[in-house]
């Protein structure tokens, strides 16, 4: 008889694959497959992680967090995006980031990272104005592939539980691997290809993708267990770099114009802070790094969204070089925007609070200076948001525009879950720090060296 | 100070304007450990208050003058705190609190309350607190005038100092973005684009 946890993951990545090809098969009720798919994936999801233990559960609640990202992402694009091509490849990204968070080996999480960015090089499917997106994405997977074909070519097994602490292919693997991290989460200087993205391309498939974080996932899930020696040694500079590419980009995102690429900018800010936690080796930092990797993927995710109904209302060419005026017309969007971009940026009251805190205090601990200059990145993100919420939503709006155009009771009921979500959570932080707090302790044990009997560290 | 007077009064006569001496007093062990760091509290209140009683006798108005006086108070609680009198600072914070938020409730009647007395009395009162400025030559107290009208020049040397080198830095970061792009990729030089040549189409 199967494995009941091996059948529920296959149903949380098969059931979204075959809805993406039944909805490319099937043109009517779209938005209704998607969302039933995405609904058994979060069913899927849930059992998984009610049975998993607290220090290994950070997979599956990253499969939950994910599914319902998904599933909220479904009931609030607007009409004029759901056609079948983008539902499709919601549900093909879905399918593939669950893959990448569910395996346990080094070739399928290979394929994960190659498939959750094939929908991203379809001309159709994704629009950008440079070619900056998709050779970002190409030269992270190019990387992650050299990596595992050297590891393979050394002859080491791939599942990752076996190659832990064995530091398999030394430095060169390393260095391919932070290369796959640096350019998939946009740390600097490729953190250009975000904006871009952002900017071209659908904009709520495109926040779905940057929030998979699979950076992030490499960094916990790869680098940390597979390299504990050089990873002591050597992180500091990626906490660096995620520190200067949180601060480069809070500073770019100040004279931005753009309402999605300074939201691009803000995302790839406060998610540069989530490596330089996981980078910190304290189990505070470490805590800290993962709530706000759940904050940051709710909060962006609603931002985006709330600016995409937006656009769909007010026309594609907002800008925050004057004072719109759109609260007058869409009050309760003009809210929930408020709301998500506080809890962004670390509001106390919110789970962000929590999550900035634990950050600054296991950053402070391991690297004092890191610890120093993140709450600057977070004040600098800060101001920029607040100006784009003053010029999107305050002023007075000089158009005939007179019809009330404010968030259905669909996109109301999704938004407001997700600011259930940040305010509760930073109302009672226990209930979700305490489970991160576990995980942290199983990624920071995964940090302690011990020599291992046979490793290529010193090639 | 555009806000409604009561909320003025909470949380600029008694609740925020403290927080700030209220952490300090709360770290008063840490800080006297180090006289470098007591000496840098008290320069800071002392600064303060001198800037806050100056320009607060330029001020034209109620609500303004009191925030200036209240800057003023919370510069004296600072040298306190420097010197490491403690209790002192503590029975300052609460009786300042006291009476500045009710200062801030009656800024409104007060004026009111002012004609009344005026007339009362059968003419405006003799001008009071030029005590200390005559006791400055007249230049000097015309520079500290206009130094006073303009708030300590505050706001011009942190948009020179801070606000303009970081919009600089962003604007040449977003140059350096540009790096190797076409002149026209992004949405909104597009729709420029298509609206320049929109216009262009019709006036043919």
């Amino acid at each position: 008889m199967a494995n009941p946890a091996w059948t529920l993951t296959a149903v949380a990545i098969a059931v979204p694959w075959l809805a993406a090809i039944l909805v490319a098969a099937i043109r009517r009720q779209v938005r209704g497959i998607a969302f039933v798919a995405c609904l058994v994936s979060v069913v899927a999801s849930v059992l998984l992680l009610s049975a998993a233990p607290a220090r290994e559960s950070l997979d599956e609640a990253l499969m939950v967090l994910f599914s319902c990202l998904s599933a909220g992402a479904i009931l609030v694009l607007p009409r004029r995006d759901c056609t079948r091509g983008t539902m499709g490849g919601i549900l093909f990204l879905l399918g593939s980031t669950l893959l990448g968070y569910s395996t346990g080996n080094l070739l399928v999480l290979l394929a994960a990272w190659i498939l959750s960015t094939a929908p991203f090089f379809v001309e159709r499917w994704f629009r950008a104005l440079t070619w900056r997106p998709r050779i970002g994405m190409l030269l992270s997977s190019v990387a992650l592939v050299l990596a595992t074909a050297l590891i393979a070519v050394n002859g080491h097994d791939m599942s990752i539980d076996s190659l832990k602490g064995r530091s398999p292919g030394g430095m060169v693997v390393f260095g391919l691997l932070v290369v796959a991290v640096m350019f998939r989460k946009g740390i600097c200087p490729a953190h250009a290809w975000v904006a871009d993205a952002a900017e071209g391309g659908p904009v709520i498939p495109t926040a779905l993708l940057l929030n998979g974080h699979f950076g992030a996932l490499l960094v916990a899930k790869l680098i940390v267990p597979l390299f504990p020696y050089t990873s002591r040694n050597l992180f500091p500079v990626i906490s660096y770099l995620a520190l200067a590419t949180a601060l480069y980009v809070a500073i770019r995102a100040i004279t931005e114009n753009s309402p999605r690429r300074l939201l691009a900018f803000l995302a790839v800010s406060q998610s540069a802070c989530i490596l330089a936690g996981l980078e910190s080796r304290t189990a505070e930092g470490i805590t800290g790094a993962l709530v706000h990797w759940f904050v940051v993927t709710v909060c962006t995710m609603g931002l985006f969204g709330v600016l995409r109904l937006l656009e769909v209302r007010f026309g594609e060419n907002l800008t925050a070089s004057r004072y719109l005026g759109l609260a007058e017309h869409a009050p309760r969007l003009a809210v929930f925007f408020a709301v998500f971009g506080l809890a962004l940026v670390g509001l106390p009251g919110t789970l962000s609070f929590c999550s900035q805190d634990l950050l600054i205090h296991g950053t402070l601990a391991s690297h004092p200076l890191t610890g120093l200059l993140l709450p600057m990145a977070t004040a600098m993100n800060a101001v920029s948001l607040f100006r784009l919420f003053a010029r999107l939503f305050l002023g007075k709006r000089h158009t005939g525009f007179t019809v009330m155009a404010d968030a259905l009771s669909r996109e109301r009921w999704i938004l407001a879950a997700g600011v259930l979500f940040v305010v509760f959570g930073g109302l009672f932080p226990s209930v979700i720090v305490a489970r991160r707090s576990a995980e942290a302790e199983a990624v920071e044990q995964a940090t302690i060296y011990q020599p291992p009997m046979n490793t290529d560290e010193r090639r | 100070m555009e806000g409604p007077t009561p909320s003025s009064a909470i949380f600029y006569g008694a609740i925020s304007i403290h927080a700030g001496a209220y952490l300090l007093l709360r770290v008063q062990p840490i800080l006297a450990q180090s006289r470098l760091a007591s000496a840098l509290v008290v320069a800071v209140g002392l600064l303060t208050a001198l800037h806050g009683t100056i320009v607060g006798r330029v001020s034209a108005d109620a609500k303004t003058s009191l925030a200036y006086a209240s800057l003023t108070q919370v510069g004296v609680v600072f040298v306190e705190i420097g010197l490491g009198w403690k209790w002192i600072a503590v029975a300052h914070i609460l009786g300042h609190a006291t009476v500045r938020t009710l200062q801030f409730l009656r800024a409104p009647s007060m004026l009111h309350d002012y004609h009344l007395m005026h007339s009362a009395v059968g003419g405006e009162f003799s001008p009071t607190g030029q005590v200390l400025e005559a006791l400055f030559p007249e230049r000097a107290q015309l520079w500290l005038y206009r130094w006073a009208l303009d708030r300590g020049h505050l706001d011009t040397i942190l948009d020179r100092a801070v606000v303009h080198p970081l919009m600089r830095l962003s604007s040449l970061f977003a140059r350096l973005d540009r790096i190797g792009l076409a002149p026209t990729t992004t949405r909104r030089d597009e729709a420029t684009l298509a609206l320049r040549s929109h216009a262009g189409g019709r006036s043919m």
